[in-house]
């Protein structure tokens, strides 16, 4: 099932919370959308869902426009932030209540509902209540709910949201072994990139109601083309492109392309150095006080002097698009 | 095992009372009901129970097999159901819009659907034969009709849904609705399968209110049933004033005790079985959309001012008709003018000092022991709950008329208090004590307890813990429950009348005594006094309501 957003406007009062904005999303691709929060991504999701009106455009769903139809016949999967179980029926009928709603009678939609709990890993589950479940729990519970009608299109609004984060690797693993399996095309919602990164076949990323920027994930991660874009996906050396001479209003280089020399043609004093995954980050200065990251097997001792030099390919230039 | 049980354990031992504290805090409350409840009730059934001293069941037997007295009971039970059913649904759109919506003016209107609730029976009785009494407005003589009965109780009882179904509604989060909608209910089903059932515990408490006070109910059915039509209520001031049998209206007060014990043990039951924590204190509310939603809101808010405000826009046009026909003021000018008029003479102004002074006390003391015994209720071992439920309950189904006259023949011990104006205040208190524990429980009971260890890790000790957490949380409840006891205490009329000293008029006695008078100057005098009380409660509902919004955003 393939999903077109055609300018699509929502207006939350007296903003456009999702402002003119074109997306298309392959039939079976993982899609993520990240951004940071306020940016009209749980929004988006709602206008696709059909539970908030679109101001202008279009939605089509496998090239049907299902732009006035209403969400309970759209037969799309959102699984809500915070889950949004119903607190007053049991766990069963929570993920039976999408199999009620597409016509199995009650005995059917339970015991399809008690087989899919117990793949999950939630066998004994069935007769409790919401309230008396961990986060976890909560959260796999949620995901069956919204999976359990085989909907063919998965939206998650940052499902991993309130866990801690043992928790969420595993639950990520999950969840995209389980999408992929059923092949259902998924639009994920996140503010998180590793979550983000691990997760997507293809990315966007929304700023303030619009997408600034779409691709897989490492064509994103090689080439931001934006400094908000470089900063949010956690780009660590975003600098000015006369920082280490590069005739660019911005340009962004990994730390692994920094090379200690003593031929090199810029010069740096040290900082600090981070131990981290194994390795050291040397925090430097440059002459024109900006500060960037240079991987390091060692660490360096503060104040030192240096030189470094610049592998000139994995230099990215960038638009200018924040203060 | 029931989670329910287990959060319920961890509560009471957690709590942040202890052993002693809710010992007090069940005590405080219990001593007051005794002695100014039960030890009143007690001396009038015994008084009416016993002939020459000695004990007597010959009435009870008289009073079951009276066909009169039977058929009083049967049109009490169908009236007061009717009534409850036709209440509910009429004031449920307006509470979805409440709960759910913002529009302009929200505050003023939610206000003024507390005006009818307070405005003194009588009163609201004669606007409503203005419309459908003998030469009313629509040229039909209703009264004596169920039908005129059911629609000035749902005037009445509408506040109690719209605030009592919408503040329940404000906690339920939109997004389960959403949920069920993407997985496949259409509107309608989600309403009936999530909404509705969500609902349900404060459409049942809700229910119940509506149902005692309609079951209750004295001023609307003696005036508007005519007599044709009679209530317990009415039979047991029938009984009382015209065929002095006060043996007789003490058994039908003690049966009807009894059947409101019975309705509220079954509601509180059935209240329990069903309660749902909500994570959220309250969902964000917005404008409604553009199409059939501000359709719906419209339709919603219009329907909420037709019934509220034709009576008390037909009130309002009376008191400014001239009791010689033609529009002015005299009305209001006969409120000073009007010794030359009667002798009934009672200074509006007095009326309206004494009012005030009576609604904040009862407010101060409504607070104290009504709050306390929600926290009784919230803290104590399920058990020792639901037995305090029910007693706290009572007052409710006791009719005003039979505390104010228990006042006067019980407490003259151990010291004589019947001369006592304190006594209106405590009066107006056990009416009001329902309404602050059923507002104010619920509230104390979804408290989540992490909340409570998130403040005692944060550093709150216990009594801080309560004042930082567990109060800010009820506040709002506290504020409708403070507006519900300054409102009820300014209508009070049927125990006040008993308790009261002429020398002390409150607004209500006043236009009593106006309506009492022949004549057309006296009607419209009391008319307009009943207008200037329903601007006061108006004002005083709104004031209440702003100033414990902002102290609630303090923390």
């Amino acid at each position: 099932m393939s999903i077109r957003l055609d300018s699509v406007s929502v207006r939350y009062e007296d903003d456009l919370a999702v402002n003119d904005l074109d997306l298309t999303i392959n039939s079976g691709e993982r899609f993520v959308l990240m951004g940071p929060s306020g940016s009209g991504k749980s929004t988006l999701l709602r206008a696709v869902a059909g539970l908030e009106p679109l101001e202008t455009g279009t939605v089509e769903i496998d090239g049907k426009d299902v732009t006035t139809l209403p969400p309970h016949r759209r037969a799309v999967g959102l699984m809500f932030q915070e889950y949004a179980l119903f607190p007053h029926l049991s766990v069963i009928d929570n993920v039976g209540y999408g199999l009620r709603m597409i016509g199995m009678d009650r005995n059917t939609a339970r015991r399809k509902a008690s087989a899919l709990l117990d793949l999950a890993g939630l066998q004994g589950f069935d007769a409790r209540k919401p309230d008396s479940l961990s986060g976890g729990e909560r959260q796999r519970v949620a995901l069956v709910r919204t999976l359990a009608p085989e909907p063919s299109l998965v939206m998650l609004d940052e499902p991993l949201g309130s866990l801690d984060l043992a928790l969420r690797e595993d639950l990520l693993t999950q969840m995209r072994t389980i999408v992929t399996e059923l092949g259902a095309t998924t639009l994920y919602v996140t503010h998180d990139r590793t979550e983000a990164f691990a997760f997507a076949e293809r990315l966007a990323i929304m700023r303030q109601g619009r997408i600034v920027r779409t691709g897989t994930p490492e064509q994103v991660w090689d080439d931001p083309q934006t400094t908000f874009v470089a900063r949010f996906i956690g780009h660590s050396n975003v600098l000015t492109g006369a920082a280490i001479g590069f005739d660019a209003p911005s340009i962004t280089v990994p730390p692994g392309a920094l090379t200690f020399n003593d031929e090199g043609e810029i010069g740096i004093h040290i900082v600090e150095s981070v131990f981290a995954d194994g390795r050291y980050e040397i925090v430097a200065e440059v002459a024109n006080g900006e500060r960037l990251r240079i991987d390091s097997p060692v660490p360096l001792d503060s104040g030192l002097s240096d030189r470094i030099t610049v592998d000139r390919k994995a230099v990215r230039e960038l638009a200018v698009d924040e203060v | 095992m029931d989670p329910r049980v287990d959060s319920n354990s961890t509560l009471l031992t957690a709590s942040p009372v202890g052993r002693i504290g809710l010992g007090v805090i069940i005590a405080v409350p219990s001593l007051f009901l005794l002695y100014f409840f039960a030890y009143p009730v007690a001396s009038i059934t015994i008084r009416g129970l016993t002939t020459d001293g000695s004990f007597s069941l010959a009435v009870v037997g008289d009073v079951m097999t009276d066909p009169v007295l039977l058929a009083a009971a049967r049109f009490t039970v169908i009236q007061a159901l009717i009534s409850t059913i036709v209440t509910v649904l009429v004031a449920f759109p307006a509470a979805w819009a409440f709960a759910r919506f913002d529009f302009p003016a929200k505050r003023a209107l939610r206000a003024a659907t507390l005006v009818p609730f307070v405005l003194p029976t009588l009163v609201v009785g004669s606007a409503f034969l203005t419309v459908a009494g003998p030469n009313g407005a629509i040229g039909t003589d209703l009264t004596g009709t169920l039908f005129l009965i059911v629609v000035a109780h749902a005037f009445y009882n509408y506040a109690i849904v719209v605030r009592g179904v919408g503040a329940y509604w404000e906690r339920i989060d939109p997004r389960t609705e959403d949920a069920a909608r993407t997985l496949g209910a259409s509107s309608f089903t989600t309403f009936r399968t999530i909404t509705l059932p969500l609902l349900r515990p404060v459409i049942a408490s809700t229910s119940a209110l509506v149902f005692l006070f309609s079951f209750t109910s004295f001023g609307v059915v003696l005036l508007l049933g005519d007599l044709k039509h009679t209530t317990i209520e009415v039979e047991i001031w029938r009984q009382t004033t015209a065929f002095l049998r006060l043996d007789v209206a003490s058994t039908l007060a003690v049966l009807q005790l009894i059947g409101v014990g019975v309705i509220l043990a079954g509601y509180g039951w059935f209240q329990r079985s069903t309660a749902v924590q909500f994570e959220h204190a309250t969902a964000p509310t917005r404008l409604p959309r553009k199409g059939k939603e501000r359709i719906a809101v419209t339709l919603a808010l219009t329907s909420m001012l037709v019934i509220l405000g034709t009576p008390l826009l037909l009130l309002v046009i009376r008191s400014f008709t001239n009791p010689a026909g033609g529009a002015g003021i005299a009305n209001y000018q006969n409120l000073i003018r009007l010794p030359e008029i009667t002798a009934a003479f009672v200074n509006p102004v007095d009326a309206i000092r004494n009012s005030f002074t009576v609604a904040f006390m009862t407010l101060a003391i409504a607070l104290v022991i009504g709050g306390l015994a929600a926290a009784a209720l919230t803290y104590a071992s399920r058990r020792v709950a639901r037995g305090f439920d029910l007693f706290v309950m009572l007052p409710l189904g006791t009719s005003a008329v039979t505390i104010g006259f228990g006042f006067l023949v019980a407490l003259s011990w151990p010291i004589d208090l019947r001369t006592s104006l304190i006594l209106i205040p405590i009066a107006h208190t056990l009416v009001a004590i329902p309404f602050v524990v059923r507002t104010t429980t619920p509230a104390l009971g979804s408290i989540r307890h992490n909340l409570r260890e998130a403040a005692a890790v944060l550093g709150a000790s216990p009594w801080r813990t309560w004042w930082t957490i567990d109060l800010k949380i009820v506040t709002p409840a506290i504020i409708v429950a403070a507006a519900f006891a300054f409102a009820i205490s300014m209508g009070e009329f049927g125990a006040t009348s008993f308790i009261t000293r002429p020398s002390f008029p409150t607004i209500p006695i006043a236009i009593f005594k106006l309506l009492s008078k022949p004549g057309a100057a006296p009607f419209g005098a009391a008319i307009a006094l009943s207008v200037i009380l329903m601007v006061i409660t108006g004002v005083s509902m709104f004031v209440i309501d702003t100033i414990g919004t902002r102290a609630s955003n303090e923390l």
